[in-house]
């Protein structure tokens, strides 16, 4: 009986934070995100500018790139950090990442809009990315295991930090 | 004998009317279903309808476009959540259009959750976010000497675009420049899309597929149309389990 109302406890618990989970939108501000991504040192800001050849460029290497002419990122030495957007399947995702000598070091979810496929933000999933390249076909350099329901959410987090990784390139090679 | 030819007659000639009954409810019913099943692919979740039928049918009635002329251009978000430049589309923005300004050769859209930078040919140059650092809930735009100061929580910050970040705040009795919205010219009215952000092909398809477009009544009618395929079914399986039994007790 006991073992019984523990776990309807435990239920109604889980399903409380799930909802909650569900339910947030911004899990890391973008600064906070660069404080911890640059811890000790005071990254630098910056902006790249992608013309239409540019534009081109991206699109053809890695498939994806944004409507805007100019991006930003920070960096400090060789690292840079990005933060990007882009819609999973109605709402924006913003996603950070930070590239370090070609490769992912870290993928952070800062904000998540959607109402399916919020589990993208756990460890389990982003640390998937920790040392991905970028491969000459334009691909990830490992496959990255996707989530049940989510699948639209993983591929745009596959999108951005593909797009990442060769403005990381851009600005750093 | 004689009653069993006369219940699978009965039943043959139910089976027809119901299936005639039911054509024109199922076939719309499995078109919906099946364009339902593959919207993201075709884009009908992205969509916006424009038809005013379609709308009236929703009980919409055309709304205020709220619009800012900077120069001799005008800057207004269309329902759909596009911002245009004239009647160019520019980009999507998230909520309500606050404010506009012109600065240093840029233009600046902001709306509730969104800040656009945009060139006077209707380029976006960027975007900002409260993901990417734009306070929240913004609610009006202006320029306080050579910046772009934006109001939010009750208070106007300045926007310092090199760091992009907006946190000093205004210096109080500062004099803040706003420009005020205005009426869209009725022939750029015109050439703008009026369908609404959240109606989509998508959301037209599922409010026909579950009779919702046409009311209660609507509802009902698929109902029908589910009980009658039940009906469809169970007398289609009853008939040829009768014929199997007569095709044995022959053999």
């Amino acid at each position: 009986m006991r073992r019984g109302v523990l776990l309807l406890c435990s239920a109604v618990l889980v399903a409380a934070l799930g909802g909650r989970a569900a339910l947030a939108e911004e899990y890391l501000s973008r600064d906070a995100f660069l404080a911890s991504a640059f811890a000790g040192a005071e990254p630098q800001p910056h902006t790249v500018w992608l013309n239409d050849e540019q534009r081109a460029a991206a699109r053809a290497a890695v498939g994806w790139v944004p409507d805007a002419l100019r991006l930003r990122y920070w960096s400090a030495g060789e690292r840079t950090a990005w933060v990007l957007e882009d819609i999973g399947k109605e709402k924006p995702i913003t996603l950070g990442v930070v590239v370090d000598g070609g490769a992912i070091e870290r993928v952070e979810v800062l904000a998540f809009r959607e109402s399916r496929g919020w589990e993208i933000r756990y460890p389990f999933f982003t640390e998937q990315f920790h040392g991905i390249r970028l491969a000459s076909d334009g691909d990830l350099s490992k496959p990255v295991d996707g989530i049940t329901g989510a699948t639209l959410s993983v591929r745009a987090v596959e999108r951005m930090s593909r797009l990442a990784l060769w403005l990381g390139a851009q600005v750093k090679g | 004998m004689q009653r069993r030819k006369r219940l699978v007659g009965t039943l043959w000639r139910w089976h027809r009317r119901l299936g005639l009954a039911a054509f024109v409810l199922l076939l719309m019913l499995a078109m919906t279903g099946i364009a339902l099943n593959h919207s993201d692919r075709l884009g009908l979740d992205q969509q916006v309808v424009g038809a005013r039928f379609v709308q009236k049918l929703y009980g919409v009635e055309p709304v205020a476009i709220p619009a800012y002329r900077l120069g001799e251009l005008w800057l207004s978000r269309a329902p759909s959540g596009t911002v245009y430049l004239d009647a160019q589309p520019v980009a999507p923005c998230r909520g309500e259009l606050v404010g506009a300004a012109e600065l240093e050769g840029l233009l600046y859209a902001g709306c509730e959750a969104e800040l656009l930078v945009i060139t006077p040919a209707g380029q976006l140059v960027e975007s900002f976010t409260p993901g990417t650092g734009l306070p929240e809930r913004l609610s009006a735009v202006g320029l306080v000497g050579d910046s772009l100061a934006l109001a939010a929580g009750g208070q106007w910050v300045l926007a310092d675009f090199d760091r992009a970040t907006f946190s000093a705040a205004v210096e109080p009795g500062a004099a803040v420049v706003q420009i005020a919205p205005g009426a869209l010219p009725e022939p750029l009215r015109s050439r703008i899309p009026q369908g609404l952000e959240w109606m989509t092909w998508e959301r037209v398809l599922l409010d026909i597929h579950s009779g919702r477009l046409a009311g209660p009544f609507g509802v009902l009618l698929v109902d029908a149309a589910g009980v009658l395929l039940c009906l469809l079914a169970a007398s289609g399986v009853f008939m040829w389990w009768l014929r199997r039994r007569r095709f044995q007790a022959s053999r």
